[in-house]
């Protein structure tokens, strides 16, 4: 489903990342782990199609295209989503604005019907119960005043109403409570299907109990340094980067 | 030599005389100083003759339909000696100033009676070619007396160059209340003269909302004193210039005395090549302690060729008062369109949902359901691409 | 802090008040084609230069004095003003510290600014400017070996003619404005600074200006150029002797920088301001532009302002060079009746320019502080950035603090900000910090000069403590 051959990116002057390679397959969950600042954010970052990093080598290959010749609104339309490390505010455009142009829009892309207010309300009811998030949200402004942990649920809100083919999800686990970790997490289950891939950044173990996942990769410096299992992270969590790399 | 020449020529008077000797202001004129003022001068203005309207409105200098409400008094008598000081600063401050004073042939004087609750609405109408129409609108508003005003500026099927030109002057005694709005979309042939001077006595207070789509030209002189304690003024403004529009606003909050409190907010959307002038001044007397003042301006640039001018200006001779102001201008926030097309909004309506948010910040202030409903309805019309979001609005609001 | 504490405090005298007795050779007051020779003869200039000066004045004879500054002043009867005044010497000026007259020296180590060189302060050099003319530069051979030029302007038209010729007015013409036009007619002497290609000017450069004689202005007129890649840091001081009637200091600085240089322009003035009635001072109208021409340049004006009667004083940056940069840090303080109204311009041309404005403003006394500013960006200067920052503090409440910043522009990419404060001395902080057992004087201080820091800590090091002191002294005479 994607493949990520020797991608370098950066920003201004700086080099980010230095040659990336990774395959992930339809139906598998790979998480990222890595310490601050080695670029995992970066990573989805370039492959939603933010402007202010520059690929400077590498290409990325998504269901047969290039994925980097496409507009974010282009990758979103072919199923790639992104779920913000730092979910940004938009004052005055109330969410249920942006749910419904959203997923209208993506459905026009798989050419499905425009969904109708009525039928278009019933699903978000839904999705709500699923984050247990209260209706009040859908007329606040998007992500305007949001507590960390309600930013992360909304973007997990919108990703089940948008049914990506790939969800890359930066820290989505960051600044949420125990309970909000478990319904998050269950979030992501309900989405696993065997036509579906995640790429799951995270720093704890604890997100990766609720959601098994395929493949642990470990990006250091830009480059990823070690892939393994399941157990990777359990090693991780017991000898942090530096013990494992010192291996 | 300006357009007036004519007919103040043919008015003969002193007034008439002294604005035939002063000119129209020009660029050195600090205060005018980005007001294009050769289309002002090019017309040869002719007096406008009134329309047949079935509302309250001002039409070609004259207001027709002059409401009869509870709690409301048309009077006839002449202004009090305040108030004829107040309209002759404002026809000394240039060669506008006299040329309206000059050309004005109507004052109406409305008094809202104490206690008593009014609304009004007043439209501008406008629809003859090289026509210009002066009027003076005195609004006393007694004790406790409450006030909504509600102006709307049409002017239709002209094709040439219109104006109109209205001064307005409000008292606003103890404990009243005026909330004021303007909604402007007048077509791109107006040249709108607006004044407004506003006194708010003990405890008064004064709520300015507007918004500005249209007119070719349009420009707002603003004078809020806050002249007794607790007296209060709020102004929310939005103008969206297009086009070859010049939307021009100079608004003063005046502390007079000590607690009172202000606040101003003012957006200007420039796109095509239009231009837009804001020029905020609070100025905080001496001894005029505890007064509280905060001001704020957002700018967004959408095109090449907008330009726009935005200045707020403090002036405060008094030590125990907060004030603070903060203005921007920029264009539509990167980070913020990049969210929005990652979940797969196309360019154009991710630049509609932003300009879109942008504007309501204001309309959403506007006190009163219908008019901003209103100017909802019409804004979203003027937005490039503002479809849908009006589909939106119309499916999932509740 | 009550009224009476405030007013016990305002007084404290000028220390910089004293009078030099030294013979003088001063034009009697006036102004005319013939004066504007007679300066020219008087310092052996070239015709060019005369001519250039008769063209000024020729322009200045249809300009008007600006109005809309926010200060309030009788108009200036320029024919009573005397424009030329230089202490009397033998020869052609000196050549070293010897020739100096004893009292011009020790006018300066009255003012703490000793000119022999090893008491100087480490790495600076001085060129001091009396009334008129430039009485001696420092440390000349070190500069020289580094390939600086820094000399009396008077001196750079003989010795450099064709850098003069091809700098002086292009970055303030003639008719930029009233002051301007006037300087550029009868401009009397000033600092030279020349940075070759590639060099770091070795040491930090220093004028001090001093108005001594009674009714004459000073013009004089700075010009710093600094060659692609060449790095100068420039500090100026100025003070003046207490008298009743008002002085004019009509001065024009002008900084040119090429791609990659670097220009720090500091000014700690002083002049005096005038008695707590208003009564003398100097009127300080002053015009200070630098132009970033290459790319990557950038120019910084750093001011700390205490002294004069009124100061009306914009340093600006015109931002032509891709991704230069313009910077303005200022404290201004206004305290007795001084009137101030100052800030900056920044005018971005080239693309990717950015520009930093911080002011702060504080007002005592029955003083009046206006901030006044232009943000202008033109249509090119994509993605030009601007950052502004106006904070006002006001002790007392005689005093006044006004903010007037204009912002025009024309580019859609430009991102701007502005803001501003105004507000007393927190009562809060005062307390807090007088619990913790500081004097009321202490903790004002304290405050304010919290306040500045960050203005502060742009100024060169070596200045930054005399910045505070006087700061201090300012204050102990405005408020405590
Ligand atoms: N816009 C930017 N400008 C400058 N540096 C940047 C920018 N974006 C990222 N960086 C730098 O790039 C490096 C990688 O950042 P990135 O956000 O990808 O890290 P990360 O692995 O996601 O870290 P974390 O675990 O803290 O989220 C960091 O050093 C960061 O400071
Ligand atoms: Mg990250």
């Amino acid at each position: 489903m994607l493949s990520i051959r020797n991608l370098h990116a950066r920003v201004g002057d700086k080099p980010i990342l230095k040659g990336i390679d990774l395959e992930v397959n339809a139906g598998e969950v790979h998480a990222i782990m890595g310490p601050n600042g080695s670029g995992k954010s970066t990573l989805s970052s370039v492959l939603a199609g933010r402007e202010d990093y520059e690929v400077t080598d590498g290409e990325v290959i998504y269901m047969g295209q290039n994925l980097l010749d496409l507009e974010p609104e282009e990758r979103a339309w072919a199923g790639v989503f992104m779920s913000f490390q730092y979910p940004v505010e938009i004052p005055g455009v109330k969410n249920i604005y942006l749910l419904k142009a959203a997923v209208n829009a993506i459905r026009e892309h798989r050419g499905l019907t425009e969904l109708k207010a009525a039928e278009f309300l019933k699903l978000v009811r839904e999705k709500l119960k699923v984050m247990q998030m209260d209706e009040a949200f859908l007329h606040r402004n998007v992500n305007e005043g949001f507590s960390g942990g309600e930013k992360k649920r909304n973007e997990i809100l919108q990703m089940q109403l948008l049914e990506p083919t790939l969800a890359l999800l930066d820290e989505t686990d960051s600044g949420l409570d125990v309970d909000a970790l478990r319904v998050v997490g269950e979030g992501i289950n309900r989405m696993r299907s065997p036509e579906r891939s995640v790429l799951l950044v995270t720093h704890y173990q604890r997100l990766l109990d609720i959601v098994k996942p395929d493949f642990v990769h470990v990006l250091t410096q830009g480059e990823i340094k070690l892939s393994g299992d399941y157990r990777l992270a359990e090693r991780l969590e017991r000898e942090g980067y530096e013990g494992i790399e010192a291996a | 030599m300006s357009g007036f020449s004519e007919w103040l020529t043919d008015v003969n008077d002193v007034q008439a005389s002294k604005a035939l000797a002063v000119g129209l202001p020009t660029k050195r004129v600090e205060s005018w100083k980005y007001v294009p003022t050769r289309g002002l001068a090019r017309t040869t203005w002719q007096p406008a003759v009134p329309q047949t309207t079935r509302q309250f409105a001002l039409t070609g200098g004259q207001f027709v339909n002059v409401p009869t409400d509870n709690g409301l008094t048309v009077s006839e008598n002449t202004l009090t000696g305040s108030e004829q000081e107040r309209l002759d600063g404002i026809s000394q401050a240039h060669g506008f100033g006299l040329t309206q004073a000059a050309l004005e042939d109507t004052h109406l004087i409305l008094t809202v009676q104490r206690a008593m609750s009014v609304v009004l609405n007043l439209s501008h109408l406008a629809n003859q070619a090289s026509s210009a129409g002066f009027a003076a609108l005195i609004i006393r508003a007694e004790a406790g007396a409450q006030l909504t005003l509600v102006e709307q500026f049409e002017s239709t099927n002209v094709e040439k160059a219109n104006l109109s030109s209205l001064r307005c002057l409000m008292t606003l005694e103890r404990d009243s209340l005026v909330t004021h709005i303007r909604f402007q979309a007048a077509n791109t042939s107006a040249h709108l003269f607006s004044n407004l001077n506003i006194e708010c006595c003990e405890n008064a207070s004064y709520r300015l909302q507007t918004v500005e789509f249209g007119s070719k030209l349009a420009r707002n002189d603003i004078y809020i004193a806050l002249s007794g304690r607790e007296a209060s003024a709020s102004v929310n403004g939005l103008a969206i210039t297009n086009g070859s529009q010049y939307h021009d606003t100079h608004l003063t909050i005046d502390h007079v005395v000590g607690d009172t409190t202000s606040e101003m907010t003012f957006r200007n959307m420039v796109d095509g090549k239009g231009e837009a002038t804001f020029n905020g001044r609070v100025l905080i007397r001496k001894d005029s302690q505890r007064s509280a003042t905060e001001q704020s301006i957002a700018n967004l640039l959408l095109s090449k060729n907008a330009r726009v001018n935005p200045k707020p200006e403090l002036e405060i001779y008094a030590d125990d008062v907060t004030a603070s102001h903060g203005c921007t201008v920029g264009s539509l926030s990167k980070t913020e369109l990049f969210y929005l097309k990652s979940r797969g909004l196309s360019e154009t309506d991710a630049r509609a949902f932003l300009q879109y948010a942008f504007a309501e910040a204001i309309v959403d202030e506007i006190e009163h359901p219908d008019i901003r409903k209103l100017v909802e309805t019409q804004l979203l019309g003027e937005l490039k691409h503002g479809e849908l979001i009006a589909e939106l609005k119309d499916s999932v609001d509740v | 802090m009550s009224q009476q504490e405030i007013d016990r405090l305002v007084d404290q005298d000028y220390k910089y008040g004293f009078v030099t007795d030294i013979e003088s050779d001063t034009l009697p007051p006036g102004l005319n084609e013939d004066v504007i020779r007679e300066i020219s003869t008087r310092k052996g200039e070239p015709v060019w230069l005369l001519e250039w000066r008769l063209e000024a004045y020729k322009k200045w004879l249809e300009m008007a004095p600006p109005e809309w500054a926010h200060v309030d002043y009788p108009p200036i009867d320029f024919q009573s003003i005397s424009y030329f005044s230089a202490p009397k010497k033998q020869g052609d000026g000196p050549k070293s510290l010897d020739e100096v007259d004893p009292a011009l020296i020790e006018t300066y180590n009255k003012l703490g600014i000793p000119l022999e060189e090893q008491k100087m302060l480490a790495g600076v050099a001085v060129d001091a400017v009396f009334d008129s003319v430039s009485v001696v530069t420092t440390f000349k051979e070190k500069l020289h070996e580094a390939g600086v030029v820094f000399c009396p302007l008077s001196e750079a038209v003989h010795s450099h003619p064709e850098l003069v010729k091809k700098f002086l007015g292009s970055v303030v013409p003639q008719n930029d404005n009233y002051y301007a036009a006037l300087n550029s007619a009868v401009f009397s002497d000033g600092s030279f600074v020349y940075i070759p290609k590639g060099v770091r000017c070795p040491m930090e450069l220093s004028t001090y200006f001093r108005i001594n004689q009674q009714n004459t202005g000073q013009f004089e007129r700075t010009l710093i150029v600094a060659e692609e890649g060449s790095y100068v840091s420039y500090l100026e001081g100025c003070t003046a002797p207490q008298r009743d009637e008002n002085q004019l200091h009509a001065a024009v600085v002008e900084l040119v920088a090429e791609t990659d240089a670097e220009i720090k322009y500091s000014t700690v003035q002083n002049w005096f301001a005038g008695d707590d009635d208003g009564k003398g001072g100097i009127y300080n109208f002053v015009t200070k532009r630098g132009e970033c021409r290459g790319d990557r340049a950038k120019i910084s004006w750093t001011q700390l302002e205490t002294g004069s009667a009124i100061t009306w004083k914009y340093p600006s940056c015109v931002l032509k060079g891709a991704d230069s940069l313009g910077e303005f840090y200022s404290v201004a303080v206004t305290g007795k009746k001084q009137q101030a109204d100052t800030g900056t311009k920044m005018i971005h041309i080239g693309p990717r320019t950015r520009s930093t404005i911080i002011s702060k403003g504080i007002s005592t006394a029955r003083g009046q502080n206006a901030y006044r500013g232009l943000v202008k960006v033109l249509p090119g200067a994509v993605d030009a950035r601007n950052f502004t920052q106006c904070d006002s503090l006001l002790i007392g409440d005689q005093c006044g603090a006004h903010t007037f910043p204009y912002v025009e522009a024309e580019e859609p990419s430009a991102q701007l900000e502005h803001e501003a404060t105004t507000s007393k001395v927190s009562d809060d902080q005062l307390f807090y910090l007088r619990t913790r057992g500081m004097s009321e004087e202490d903790a004002l201080n304290m405050v304010v000069n919290g306040f500045c820091k960050e203005v502060f800590q742009k100024l060169p090091m070596e200045f930054a403590v005399e910045a505070e002191a006087l700061l201090g002294i300012t204050l102990e005479g405005a408020v405590g």
